[in-house]
């Protein structure tokens, strides 16, 4: 039995019907894609403080360092001057 | 906002969450018609529509005005999602004749309901038994009702290939109708004949 492509056209016509997924299940993804979108924002937000943060602590830490050393660069000066006094009045006895 | 282009809406989604949901209102019910179709079950439809739009959130910023329409690149992403499934499964989709009827608002009709299950499952059976491009482009042909040219642009193809590809599926799909009779089976088809 011969068919014409246009028979077959009609068939697929009726058979291949659009489907539409379920009301809930848009409704759902809508929710999580906007979901991400809103985590990513306040992931980048996290990033961006934790950052800035750690930049101020390396800032306040360095400062602490650096004045830490200026004492100890003092208080042997103060000590090696001390000792350089002593000696020439050792000397002198 | 509405009736933004979807060009628009792609350059501001980027930045605007608003945006890219606009996108996803006009084109979720298309991408997941057209997994359905490829995949068979509507929990795998949903499972890949959602992974399409995830993609596609993830890209969008990358998304290049480049002639191609935007549907275009989502429904690439789909195509590239099935198949990948298909892969995974290696095996040929399954339709299943009783949701797919139930699920279709076009065939409420009980005359058209009858017609779609009598005539359904001896074509949707020739149609899964077709190379995957030919099956890709008779359900963005009929279900998706897109153009040639539309599909041509998906596919990747030119608006000649596509018309050429339909008309060489028609043939083959011709000929597995008329074997299927020569066989006794297909007495769906039969019945409907012109």
């Amino acid at each position: 039995m011969a068919f014409s492509e246009e028979q077959i056209e009609g068939w697929l016509q009726r058979v291949l019907i659009p489907v539409e997924p379920s009301p809930q299940f848009v409704n759902r993804l809508r929710g999580r894609l906007v979901h991400v979108r809103g985590e990513r924002g306040a992931n980048l937000w996290t990033l961006v403080v934790v950052g800035v943060g750690l930049m101020l602590i390396m800032a306040a830490w360095m400062g602490l360092a650096l004045r830490l050393i200026l004492a100890l660069i003092g208080v042997i000066g103060v000590y090696s001057h001390r000792r350089a006094e002593r000696l020439p009045s050792r000397a002198a006895r | 906002m509405t009736d933004v282009p979807d060009l628009e809406l792609v350059r501001r989604a980027a930045t605007e969450p608003e945006a890219f949901g606009l996108l996803y209102e006009r084109h979720v019910r298309r991408i997941y018609n057209y997994i359905y179709y490829r995949t068979g079950d509507h929990h795998d439809a949903e499972d890949l529509t959602a992974r399409v739009f995830q993609r596609a959130l993830r890209h969008v910023g990358a998304f290049q005005d480049m002639g191609v329409p935007f549907s275009a690149w989502l429904y690439r992403i789909a195509l590239n999602l099935v198949a990948n499934w298909h892969r995974d499964r290696s095996r040929r989709p399954v339709v299943p004749l009783e949701d797919h009827t139930v699920l279709t608002p076009g065939s409420q009709h009980p005359e058209s309901l009858a017609m779609a299950r009598e005539v359904g499952e001896d074509l949707l059976e020739l149609v899964r038994r077709l190379p995957e491009e030919r099956q890709q482009l008779l359900i963005l042909k009929f279900a998706e009702r897109l153009s040639n040219a539309e599909i041509g642009q998906i596919m990747g193809r030119t608006e000649g290939a596509i018309k050429s590809l339909y008309h060489r599926t028609l043939g083959s799909l011709r000929e597995e109708v008329e074997r299927m009779q020569a066989e006794g089976r297909g007495a769906g088809l039969e019945d409907r004949e012109g």
